[in-house]
């Protein structure tokens, strides 16, 4: 992937000045009008273990407004269930699906379900909802049809439907949002253009470092994913990643020539103490306060976490000004890749076998209100009149009750909304645009719209359902492999081995059955596409 | 201890049931305060026991560990057969060999320093510092000692003023057990050393009397009254650390490990919380558990029956 600077350029001015009105998405849902509410009094439990859990300021979801008021908006009585404090998400769902003792509807993301839903369809823990769901489930399963990449990612191989999953509704755009930050006050007392290339980020980390003393930093979640790798053409740094490339093969990022390229150019930094020393031990709010020391100039960081850098600059007076930075891109101004994704969730809300037949519509009308036109404003908004109202120009704007919360906008939408992380719904962008402020929004819109075409083909994408043997299989030979890449991809970044030895080390990877890993993968992604 | 009763002298010889039955009658009370703990021996402790099978097993969590098929031995054997299996065993040996190397004397020391100490107020205030951190919860503990040991830390910036270079000693490998073993020292020296305070209290004051007249020095007297009126509380001490030699807990090396230091800082029990827990290889790591108890339990005897046969004082 290639591309003039020019019409880069060209690219990021017209996204900064589109910046300030949120672009609108068409999203074509049905109504839910004169279905909802039902009248029934039948119960749905409903464990929740990540995404629309009760806010923290709430006891228990009857003070929560989002929980109770879901009940009154579908007229069906929901027995919730959360993860309880100190409770980890993974360890519940394991017992709970041990026990035998299933809620009506689970919800959760994480590898233990996504990754076995085969096996667990086929050992009667979840219901396929296949042959029901244009009936019970009409405004979802409208969604789906209408967008062949949703339900490809939510379906079996064999075709089957099985739950109510994630997604947002600006696509990748908020998939994307890590990215290059930079203090651009700095730039400017040194007269230092904006960095584009990574020779240009050699030069302002030079400068950065002899006259601020501060070199590249940034917490170490926020790149141990892919950081700035596709600037050299790689697709990862230190996690284990799969990616896919241009003829549809399943391929390991570190065992690419570009990845040893990224790795050397990472070392030469470290060398020069270009490269913060700590980086391996830093965490988010260790960054924040290097942001405020002034010990960083360049990093690599969320939207979120900017915000809060901007903030703490302007309580304290400093010049500080963060601003997003675009990619890094080659000397040759290519860029294969930037963090990003399909905006699918991973996680899915399913219907397990204690629902009974008779309580099945319930259920799947229940998870159906979330994709009608009505259900898609509450998941985001909350109850129209009492968190929110159309404004002068017809867009959803929160009332007061939400905007001047005391704990912040930001979190007060979490207590009227269930979108802000994931749910079994559709995630409103505007719902983002109101949460975040101008500047991360800015720095997002520049670490998405001019890198779309390279934020998600590359993924190995989320819904793929390998078979219950190859989990298990690729779980062992994973767990090994993992820990090799992790710990010698720090021993080149240091120094303490030589790149040299890349091809060794790829050979070692090999002997680990990196092969037949990537076989397995391979497998389930043919059989994801030929869905 | 049952008090004497009139009725027990009479029947020469009574079945164990019986005496049993009689027990109980005469003493029901007792038995009652004790049954709480019964209870909560086999709830806790030996219920569990049956869910071992679990690593003898392929465990699928839609059937359970009951329900799960047999599998016999192919955990282990994969465990073995691990690439990471020597380094995890021999990392986890050499924390906790430092560990009780540096930390089970130290506390030992402490408490004879403190017992020398003239002024009560001085040795109150010694102990109280020397107890807080225990206090600190883990997680805040650590924090500590990666901000400490940071590029801009204390010692990075003490090392500076002394000429060297700024650098992260916690990502520096042959820092690790280092840093691991000082930082467990300062949590723990307070704490370990009151169980010797109080065991200090209980010998008999005259001997150090008897001692003075016979005219012992302060350094004899704790040579030769304080160390052997302590060496019970040692021996059984020292048993009871030896039986939880693999027991390095995982907060600690989770909380201080990073990539450049997994090579020497992985032990078992972060393996088998990264296997089990993130990874819920559930089978795998009962096995690896198992494995574990196994070696702690040979040591524990091991430890006990040297004690016997040197000091002539175990656990049992």
């Amino acid at each position: 992937m290639k591309k003039r600077s020019m019409v880069c350029l060209a690219a990021i001015l017209c996204v900064m000045l589109a910046a300030t009105a949120a672009p609108a998405f068409a999203l074509d849902l049905l109504s839910g009008e004169g279905v909802y509410p039902l009248t029934t009094d039948q119960t749905i439990s409903w464990l929740v273990l990540e995404g629309p859990t009760v806010n923290t300021a709430y006891a228990s979801w009857e003070e929560s407004p989002f929980h109770r008021d879901l009940i009154k908006q579908t007229g069906i009585n929901i027995d919730w269930r959360f993860v309880p404090q100190g409770g980890d998400a993974g360890a519940i769902f394991n017992t709970t699906i041990a026990s035998g003792d299933y809620p009506d509807i689970l919800f959760y993301g994480g590898g233990l379900l996504t990754n076995n839903i085969s096996l667990y369809m086929e050992d009667g823990v979840i219901r396929d909802l296949t042959e029901k769901m244009p009936e019970w489930s009409p405004a979802y399963y409208a969604f789906l049809q209408n967008n062949e990449t949703y339900l490809r990612s939510k379906k079996t191989d064999d075709g089957k439907l099985y739950g109510y999953g994630f997604f947002r509704e600006g696509g990748g755009w908020n998939d994307s949002y890590l990215g290059p930050v930079v203090r651009k006050d700095w730039l400017d007392e040194q007269g230092l253009a904006l960095p584009v290339t990574i020779s240009d980020w050699d030069n302002v980390l030079k400068v950065f470092k002899e006259k601020y003393n501060a070199p590249l930093s940034f917490a170490w979640s926020r790149v141990q994913s892919t950081g700035i790798s596709g600037a050299f053409g790689a697709y990862g740094w230190s996690d284990t990643t799969f990616f896919i490339d241009d003829d549809q093969k399943v391929q390991l990022a570190q065992a690419q020539p570009e990845w040893r390229d990224y790795m050397a150019k990472l070392n030469e930094w470290w060398s020069a103490g270009l490269l913060d020393q700590d980086v391996f031990t830093l965490k988010d709010p260790d960054e924040q306060t290097k942001a405020l020391n002034g010990s960083v100039g360049l990093s690599v960081t969320s939207m979120g976490q900017m915000s809060n850098w901007r903030k703490d600059a302007a309580n304290a007076g400093s010049s500080a000004d963060w601003i997003g930075l675009q990619y890094p891109h080659a000397d040759d101004d290519s860029l294969a890749m930037v963090f990003g994704g399909y905006g699918i969730g991973t996680t899915v809300s399913v219907i397990t076998s204690a629902c009974s037949d008779e309580k099945l519509e319930t259920a799947m009308r229940l998870l159906d209100y979330a994709y009608t036109q009505e259900g898609f404003l509450y998941w985001n908004y909350g109850t129209q009149g009492l968190s929110w109202d159309y404004d002068a120009n017809g867009e959803p704007a929160y009332l007061p009750i939400v905007a001047d919360d005391p704990d912040g906008i930001n979190d007060a939408i979490s207590k009227w909304g269930g979108s802000t992380w994931s749910g079994s719904c559709i995630q409103s962008n505007l719902m983002l645009y109101l949460k975040n402020t101008p500047e991360s929004i800015a720095a997002n819109d520049l670490w998405f719209y001019p890198n779309e075409d390279v934020s998600a083909k590359w993924k190995y994408p989320p819904g793929i359902t390998p078979t219950a043997d190859e989990s298990l299989e690729a779980q062992d030979l994973l767990s090994t492999i993992e820990i090799y890449i992790k710990e010698t991809s720090a021993k080149y970044v240091t120094g303490e081995q030589s790149i040299d030895t890349f091809d060794q080390f790829v050979e070692t990877l090999n002997s680990m059955g990196l092969q037949r890993l990537i076989e397995l993968r391979q497998a389930a992604y043919d059989r994801f596409l030929a869905r | 201890m049952t008090s004497a009763d009139a009725v027990s002298h009479l029947p020469p010889r009574r079945t164990v049931g019986q005496a049993l039955a009689r027990d109980f009658r005469t003493n029901w009370a007792k038995y009652l305060i004790v049954l709480p703990v019964l209870v909560y021996l086999f709830i806790f402790a030996y219920r569990p026991l049956i869910a071992l099978q679990v690593a003898f097993k392929e465990y699928r969590p839609t059937r359970g560990i009951y329900g799960s098929p047999w599998v016999g031995l192919k955990q282990f054997r994969s465990f073995f057969s691990d690439v990471y299996t020597p380094r995890i065993i021999r990392n986890t040996l050499t924390i906790s060999i430092l560990t009780i190397l540096f930390g089970f004397p130290a506390p030992i020391l402490l408490a004879l320093l403190l017992n020398e100490l003239r002024s009560v107020r001085f040795r109150r205030i010694v102990q109280t510092v020397t107890y807080m951190p225990y206090f600190i919860s883990m997680i805040v503990a650590m924090s500590i000692v990666t901000i400490y040991t940071r590029s801009d830390g204390l010692f990075s910036q003490i090392s500076v003023a002394l000429g060297g270079q700024p650098q992260n000693l916690l990502i520096n490998p042959r820092y690790f057990y280092p840093i691991y073993v000082i930082s467990d020292l300062w949590q723990y020296i307070g704490w370990n050393s009151i169980i010797y305070l109080a065991a200090l209290t209980s010998i008999d004051q005259e001997q150090y009397e008897a001692a003075r007249i016979d005219g012992a020095s302060r350094y004899k007297q704790v040579l030769h009254i304080t160390i052997p009126g302590l060496r019970p509380t040692i021996v059984i001490l020292f048993i009871l650390r030896m039986g939880g030699i693999l027991n390095v807990g995982y907060e600690k090396v989770l909380l201080l490990y990073s990539d450049p230091t997994f090579a020497v800082a992985d032990v078992i029990s972060t393996y088998v919380y990264r296997r089990g827990i993130l990874g819920t290889a559930v089978s795998y790591s009962a096995a690896v558990g198992l494995f574990n108890s196994v070696v702690n339990v040979a040591f524990l005897l091991g430890a006990n029956w040297v004690s016997r046969r040197i000091t002539e004082s175990g656990l049992f």
